[in-house]
């Protein structure tokens, strides 16, 4: 029993949870630059470590070393609490996946990741509100469009592989043991390749959405509404915001690729953790940099564009998928 | 394999435990270690950003789900038209009203399947 506890409090602080989602940031934060600056025909960064490795954390540590400064309209503590909490929740799901040596499952517990992924999007929700400015409600009022065209096609079609594993390979609707099976997904009849495929599609176009990637970034917009939901905020409250959304933007890519990906193929990650681990990883960083690459080419959708679309094309998608996977 | 009700329980606590040990080690331990303290409070530096314009209190926050609305409508110009001549416009603003609408959905076709 205590040595269970150790292993869950290990997991949850160095590996895969606190430590190393703080280096998984640095490190994809970096590759994000440098892939910007190469579509942009720029060398980024450049000096801060080998190769420029350390500047996202340089800019990290300067604000959050700046001023804490709010204004005196603001609520001053609880955002702080949330956004932390928005944090755990999303580091608490990386330990049910195959990443934890000793993960957390249970059946159904596909439920309980899309319950806590939604905690993140609630968080910077109550970041935004917290201080009144009317560039805030702008982006307030364009974020919560883009959750309700967003949300239901992300939860729909990331539902997808878990009922063709429960019904297929009898993985009772858990992420983690649907992950183990998920490369079986696609080779289990052209049936269900299809579906896999349709929810595949879907699902990332509505993750790019989730994580308000462009063309999804209308909350922010810098040139129109002044970064609409963080408009108030510098410093270290901005430094925990930036921290919220790029956990996010590592959490939600990875659960894609373990669900949709084949996770752990051609490795069994049962049998060998640490290979399967390293293959993860990797295809992983080639989904991030396939993000970074359209969150630097794509221009923005207006707000009403943005919903249009998901609502169009993303949601009847992942609505087929689920009903298609619940017949097969 | 846990417990399904046990694993809400564990996923909460280990949520709360770090998002506690990530507020104390981010924001209360690094920021007062290393941070610089407020040094000059004037009045100014804690007014909203309004590029010189002139404001009161009340006008401080726009009305978000009139935003929400305008957006929907513009995505969705005839669905827009019937549903307000259908419900009003109360269904209209309200956010949670159209995200357990989309739950619902999600939910009655789990169940369908399930039954």
């Amino acid at each position: 029993m205590l040595t269970d506890v150790l292993w869950v409090l290990f997991e949850a602080l160095v590996f895969p949870g606190f430590i190393f989602m703080a280096i998984m940031v640095i490190l994809t934060q970096w590759i994000h630059r440098k892939v910007g600056a190469r579509v942009q025909y720029r060398r980024g960064p450049m000096y801060t470590g080998y190769a420029g490795t350390l500047q996202p954390l340089a800019d990290f540590l300067k604000l959050l070393f700046k001023e804490d400064l709010v204004s005196k309209y603001s609520l001053r503590r609880s955002p702080l609490l949330i956004l932390s909490l928005g944090i755990g929740a999303l580091i608490t799901l990386v330990l049910l996946t195959p990443l934890a040596p000793r993960p957390l499952y249970s059946e159904f517990d596909i439920i309980v990741y899309l319950y806590l992924a939604l905690f993140a999007s609630l968080a910077i929700l109550y970041l935004a509100i917290a201080s009144p400015n009317p560039y805030t409600s702008l982006g307030v009022g364009r974020y919560l469009a883009l959750l309700v065209g967003a949300e239901p096609p992300y939860a729909a079609s990331f539902l997808v592989p878990t009922i063709i594993g429960a019904s297929t390979l009898s993985t009772g609707y858990s992420l983690y043991l649907t992950s183990l099976k998920s490369h079986l997904l696609w080779t289990g009849g052209l049936a269900n390749a299809a579906v896999m495929a349709i929810a595949t599609f879907s699902a990332f176009l509505s993750m790019l959405a989730v994580m308000e990637v462009k063309p999804f970034d209308f909350p922010e917009a810098e040139g129109e509404i002044y970064w609409g939901l963080f408009t108030e905020y510098g410093g270290p409250r901005l430094a925990l915001a930036f921290f919220i959304l790029y956990v996010e933007r590592i959490v939600l890519p990875l659960v894609f690729v373990l669900l949709f990906l084949g996770g752990s193929w051609p490795v069994d990650i049962a049998q060998n953790y640490p290979l399967g681990v390293v293959v993860i990883l990797l295809k992983f960083l080639a989904v991030f940099t396939l993000i970074s690459v359209i969150d630097n080419m794509m221009p923005r959708f207006r707000p009403d564009q943005g919903v249009k679309f998901l609502l169009k094309y993303s949601l009847p998608l992942s609505l087929l998928s689920l009903i298609a996977a619940a017949l097969l | 394999m846990l417990g399904v009700y046990e694993l809400v329980l564990v996923t909460t606590g280990l949520t709360l435990f770090l998002g506690a040990i990530g507020y104390a080690i981010l924001y209360e331990m690094l920021q007062k270690i290393y941070g610089r303290p407020l040094r000059n409070r004037g009045a100014t530096r804690e007014e909203v950003v309004m590029c010189g314009m002139e404001y009161d209190r009340g006008e401080l926050t726009a009305p978000t789900a009139r935003v929400f609305t305008m957006i929907m409508s513009k995505a969705f110009p005839r669905g827009h038209g019937g549903f307000l001549r259908t419900f009003g416009t109360v269904v209209l603003n309200d956010w949670f009203a159209w995200m357990l609408a989309a739950l619902a959905l999600i939910v009655a076709l789990a169940v369908a399947w399930g039954w």
